[in-house]
């Protein structure tokens, strides 16, 4: 693809924060509750570093390459090898953006718009979708800029809860109760998902390239965090269990003197931060098929991703299903966010040592 | 390919969310949940919502039905009135005795399962029946449950912290270290008056306090910052005079000693800083020997009513004061897991100690 | 659609009258001037063209009588009639006079006012020109409290003499273009060497010798010939009536535009905020004006947001109603036969009406429409019941809110904007809020101005600017900077 304009190192963070913070954010507390136990949010920080490893190792992709995209390092394998691997990322990640958005409107449904079919709702954010992403990356990480500062103020409201926050509620028992530290662990390591999309622009990022990935997974995290922790003192334990969307709770219980109640209208804002996850899945999507299949005219691959994208967007009938699919798709997306950078490593080192050449030239 | 979306958006404002209209609507602000005589029937539901009446005038409506469940009594108020009925503005809940001494859990459920009620509707129990207070026509009042809400943020300012919503129920439901309270209103000449707190083991109303006994509980519960304080002394060798103090919470904590096994006593210190409003009494309030003198006597006063009361919480077998919760905070996760919680509870010696200093006597000697 | 309208004006252009020969009989000598032929041939049926011969100077004067100031015209008689053949070439020397050398410059020159003496071989322009049309006034668009008062006229003259006044360096380079293919419009491009970027003025240049239109009358509607998104309801280029807007938008590293005739002056490359801002900003002290610029944000939110939020919160979202407010909103509802985006679209259609005709009528008219729409709006309509009285105040607060935006463009197109958010909270409520701030969000983030983003220093991001262009800095500070 071809790029003029460079990502600034902020730009970068700001599309990481956005394309990680997605749909799991609003039953995290309860998630971390499950699978750690009391005071699960400590359960993040570690979750926090590992992801942090996995970033190093994209950006030793980068270091170790001189600033080749993953693009053009793969491009040493003809075609017909990478075609394989290439579709199954793309697929991986087409269905986890898709599922990721699919999740969200079913949840709307359910809590605002019980009346309103869910094709209607799917029709908005593929408009939306469709217009962000028929422009390239930079477009892309503009708008998400304004969209940054337009959800961002939603984080603030966390400081309505503190007169009900209590320290006692903590308890000072760590990782107790009924805790489910492995699958618990990795479905939570699934909602920091999103960084691993960074490969394919860590090498538009003007300077920092290591500092602005990292600094994006810290802004997610702390978010995390700071919304985990708050609920950890704001209900007691077993309270938490049994909320299935306590964030939507906890935005239920901001009530202003001119709006109370104003959990379906943050809820809704929130949306746009679920849109850009779909959105940036979608991009990687595009991305790679657009290079295995060169000839297609990008807008119609957008159009064919979308179409594709909007199917497969009714296949699950509830959120049961949608929940299924998540699961798996995420563990699928786990492997590849760890495997891609490695392989590209290996790929990287032996071509140095083999002085392979470009095999698409 | 402007074309293209234009369709799409024409497709988007051919649907359309299901409409809600005001004016259209029976906006429920207040619900009471009784049990009743009928056998097949066991729940009573009582709903109330504004309406408008012909001449522009804000009015109210309230129906009653009896149901097997909540939501089932609910569809029955449907066919009792022309508009739609909502549930997103509930303010507050009402549950007569009998119910709340059944359980509340499974009213609540379906309270909190409702995605339209938020989380802030208020809970409040009535003395016999909620039908009867919601059934209520105060005069010149309108709405009973604006009334309510009124009167429940009122006491929620006085420091009685009462305010008890959905969320802080539930809250103090789950949480293992304390239950949780509400207030308790009656009817009382043709007025809906506050007449003390019911406390709940678990979910089930075990006792109704007394205003007087009531406030003191209210003293030993962290949330509370400031007061109001009266009682009757006796300063001197005459008869008893009243005293009235507006209190300022200076410190409160609850010290729990860690003990391997059963903890034996607990501790509850709190520092009360004062103005004397109102005295009776003959003596001069302004001199310091007088003063040391009635923050001796109210010292000791709240030592041994708030020992009655807690002796009485103990013997009950409730903890409204979340005395559990710094045991718990106290112990490891294993022992605290195989602990009879209620059974030490009750065992527990629990001490007050009291801290009283007179600020200033007002704006007079 | 364009094309037709072309026609139309070139129509009203070349009225066909019948051809009748008004210069009169060449001389022999002069007619081997072949500038004199080549003009004579172009303005062969114009029956307004005056000539005055000088026989034995052997020069003709060609002008518009009604373009020529009378008095240079006669100052020139009296000193032209004094001189003899041999003092000719001299007194054509004077610096007042220039030489034009080709037929291109003759009729800028004479369409502009300009006198011409033909000699033998040469061609002169004589300096004739109006001193000016109307007389500077406070700009009526643009009222600032704390500024300059004076705006810019109809005489590019002026304009330029405004502009240069307040930019007292050599830096001030100025380029002269014209547009459009027979009706030629001169555009004066200006920037400060050293400050703005070559690579603008050349796009900017490029974009405007490109236009082929003739009926470009106006700054305004040059803008929108060499804006990139034709399609966008926001305004793209900044115009302005104000010289000292100009100077410090020139001092700032722009490009600035004046066409002849028009009182707009256009500068470029501009961002959202630009259009936030007024002159009396800078005079104000900085917390104060960051304080105004803040509630011109908030005021472009409750615009676009207050109206759409009244439908949503009454159509779809009663539980958002906080109980003190229900009572009031179920009265005042209750007798309103509507649902409340029909009410709302009605109420927003009649003020705009409103606005629309105060802005065509005479003044003095326009105060009796302003008394007639308040009785309307605010009694009857209650009365009547056709709409609920806290719409009014809504409807009210997002018309004096869309008043506050300080540019007249932005606040039209934000008020066109808000009919969108409230049809789409009609059928969406919240949902169809948030689906049209996406759009908008989108939309905004695409626009560009000569190549650089309309919502520069948020996106993409350059918080150093922030202080400049959000709000506003202190000067002190920024001195201290460079």
């Amino acid at each position: 693809m071809q790029m003029k304009e460079r990502l600034s190192p902020f730009q970068a963070s700001i599309l990481m924060y956005l394309t990680q913070s997605g749909v799991t954010l609003f039953s995290l507390p309860r998630f971390v509750a499950e699978a750690f136990g009391t005071n699960g949010w400590i359960g993040l920080i570690i979750v926090y570093f590992i992801v942090n490893i996995n970033l190093v190792l994209i950006w030793l992709v980068y270091k170790v390459s001189k600033g080749k995209s993953m693009l053009e390092i793969i491009d040493i394998f003809p075609k017909w090898m990478t075609l394989p691997f290439n579709l199954i990322i793309a697929g991986v990640w087409m269905l986890l953006g898709v599922m990721i958005m699919v999740k969200f409107c079913m949840i709307l449904k359910v809590l605002f718009y019980n009346n309103v079919s869910l094709i209607y709702l799917l029709t908005m954010v593929y408009i939306l979708t469709y217009l962000l992403l028929k422009k390239d990356l930079y477009q892309i990480a503009k708008s998400t800029v304004v969209l940054f500062y337009f959800t961002i103020w939603t984080v603030f409201l966390l400081a309505f809860h503190l007169p009900e926050f209590s320290f006692i509620r903590l308890t000072p028992f760590i990782f107790k109760g009924d805790t489910d530290m492995l699958t618990g662990g990795i479905s939570i390591y699934t909602a920091l998902l999103g960084y691993e999309l960074s490969i394919l622009y860590i090498h538009m990022i003007e300077k920092k390239q290591l500092k602005s990935i990292i600094a994006g997974n810290t802004i997610t995290s702390i978010i995390y965090l700071g919304v985990t922790f708050v609920s950890f003192g704001f209900f007691s334990f077993d309270q938490l269990l049994k909320e299935m969307y306590p964030v939507v709770t906890l935005l239920g219980y901001i009530s202003f003197p001119v709006l109370e109640r104003v959990e379906n209208f943050t809820f809704t804002i929130f949306g746009l931060k679920v849109l850009m996850t779909t959105v940036m899945y979608l991009w990687g999507t595009k991305e790679l098929v657009q290079y295995q299949f060169k000839r297609i005219k990008p807008n119609f691959l957008v159009i064919g991703i979308l179409i594709i994208g909007f199917t497969v967007s009714f296949i699950p009938k509830v959120i049961k299903d949608v929940d299924y699919w998540i699961t798996y798709i995420s563990y699928a997306a786990t492997v590849i966010a760890f495997l891609l950078p490695i392989l590209l490593l290996l790929t990287i080192l032996s071509s140095k040592i083999l002085k392979w050449k470009a095999a698409n030239e | 390919m402007n074309k293209f979306i234009l369709i799409i958006f024409i497709f988007l404002v051919t649907g359309c969310a299901e409409q809600r209209i005001i004016d259209d609507l029976a906006l429920i602000n207040a619900v009471g949940y009784d049990l009743s005589d009928n056998e097949k029937n066991p729940l009573k539901l009582t709903v109330t919502f504004p309406i408008i009446t012909k001449d522009g005038k804000y009015d109210r409506k309230t129906i009653m039905v009896e149901g097997k469940t909540s939501k089932e009594a609910r569809e029955k108020v449907r066919f009792k009135t022309n508009y739609k009925l909502e549930s997103g503005q509930v303010r507050v809940s009402l549950f007569g005795q009998e119910l709340a001494k059944e359980g509340l859990l499974p009213n609540l459920h379906s309270l909190v399962r409702d995605p339209s009620l938020g989380t802030r509707v208020k809970l409040a129990l009535a003395e016999n029946e909620a039908s009867d207070i919601l059934m209520l026509q105060i005069k010149n009042e309108g709405q009973n449950a604006t009334y309510l809400e009124q009167f429940l943020s009122k006491l929620n300012r006085e420091n009685f912290r009462t305010n008890y919503n959905i969320y802080q129920y539930l809250r103090d439901y789950y949480d293992d270290g304390i239950d949780p309270i509400l207030p308790v209103f009656k009817v009382e000449k043709n007025n809906i008056a506050y007449n003390g707190i019911g406390l709940f083991h678990e979910d089930k109303l075990i006792e109704i306090l007394k205003p007087s006994e009531a406030s003191y509980l209210f003293l030993f519960r962290e949330e509370m910052k400031q007061g109001v304080f009266v009682e009757q002394i006796d300063v001197g060798e005459e008869e008893q005079a009243s005293i009235m103090l507006n209190y300022e919470l200076k410190n409160h904590h609850i010290e729990v000693p860690s003990t391997p096994n059963k903890p034996k006593e607990a501790s509850i210190y709190i520092e009360l800083i004062g103005d004397i409003v109102e005295y009776t009494g003959k003596e001069d309030v302004s001199e310091p020997k007088i003063q040391r003198k009635i923050e001796a006597i109210i010292t000791k006063k709240i030592k041994m009513e708030g020992k009655k009361l807690i002796i009485k919480l103990q013997k009950l077998q409730v903890d409204p004061i979340g005395i559990n919760r710094y045991v718990r905070n106290k112990m490891s996760y294993n022992q605290w897991k195989s602990l009879d919680q209620y059974k030490s509870y009750q065992d527990m010696n629990i001490n007050i100690e009291t801290k009283v200093f007179i600020n200033s006597t007002g704006k007079w000697k | 659609m364009r094309k037709d309208r072309n026609r139309f004006f070139k129509d009203i252009k070349l009225q066909k009258e019948p051809i009748r020969e008004s210069v009169s009989t060449e001389d022999t000598i002069l007619a081997r001037n072949p500038i004199l032929q080549q003009f004579i041939n172009n303005f062969s049926n114009h029956s307004d063209l005056s000539v005055t011969e000088f026989p034995h100077l052997t020069v003709k004067i060609y002008y518009f009588s009604y373009l020529i100031n009378k008095d240079h015209y006669e100052q020139f008689l009296s000193n032209i009639r004094t001189i003899t053949l041999d003092e000719l070439p001299p007194f054509l020397n004077h610096s007042e006079f220039k030489r034009l050398s080709n037929f291109d410059s003759i009729e800028e020159a004479i369409l502009s006012g300009s006198g011409i003496l033909f000699t033998e071989k040469r061609a002169y322009e004589l300096p004739f020109k109006e001193g000016s049309g109307r007389s500077i006034a406070p700009s009526e668009t643009e009222t600032v409290i704390l500024g300059a008062h004076d705006s810019f006229v109809e005489s590019i003259d002026v304009n330029l003499s405004l502009i240069r006044k307040r930019v007292l360096s050599s830096q001030l380079k100025t380029i002269k273009l014209h547009v459009g293919n027979k009706a030629k419009r001169t555009v004066y491009l200006l920037y400060i060497e050293g400050e703005a970027s070559e690579k603008d003025i050349e796009e900017i240049k490029k974009r405007i010798l490109s236009i082929k239109n003739d009926a470009i009358v106006d700054t305004n509607m040059l803008v929108q010939f060499i804006d990139e998104h034709p399609n966008s309801p926001f305004p793209q280029f900044y115009t302005t009536e104000r010289p000292d807007v100009i100077a410090y938008k020139l001092f700032d590293g722009k490009v600035a535009g004046l066409m002849d005739n028009s009182p707009f002056a256009f500068c470029t490359p501009v961002s959202f905020f630009d259009f936030m801002e007024s002159m009396d900003d800078f005079g104000q002290r900085w917390i104060v004006s960051t304080f105004i610029k803040v509630t011109r944000y908030i005021a472009i939110l409750v615009t676009l947001l207050f109206t759409a939020l009244y439908v949503a919160v009454t159509t779809y979202h009663y539980e958002m109603i906080p109980q003190a407010l229900l009572p009031t909103l179920l009265v005042s509802r209750s007798k309103v036969p509507f649902p409340p985006v029909i009410e709302a679209l009605f109420l927003e259609f009649l003020l705009e009406l409103l606005r629309e005709a105060g802005a065509r009528l005479p003044t003095k008219v326009g105060q009796t429409i302003g008394i007639v729409g308040g009785i309307v709006i605010g009694q009857a309509a209650v009365q009547a019941g056709i709409t609920s009285n806290i719409l009014i105040i809504v409807v009210a607060a997002s018309a004096i809110a869309s008043f506050v935006v300080p540019n007249y463009l932005l606040s039209t197109s934000i008020r066109i904007v808000r009919f969108g958010f409230i049809i789409i909270s009609g059928f969406w409520g919240n949902l169809g809020i948030i689906f049209g701030m996406g759009i908008l969000i989108i939309h905004l983030s695409s626009l560009t101005n000569l190549n650089s983003p309309y919502l520069l220093p948020i996106s993409p991001m350059f918080p150093k600017f922030f202080k400049y262009s959000l709000i506003r800095g202190s000067f002190k500070k920024k001195a201290e900077r460079g």
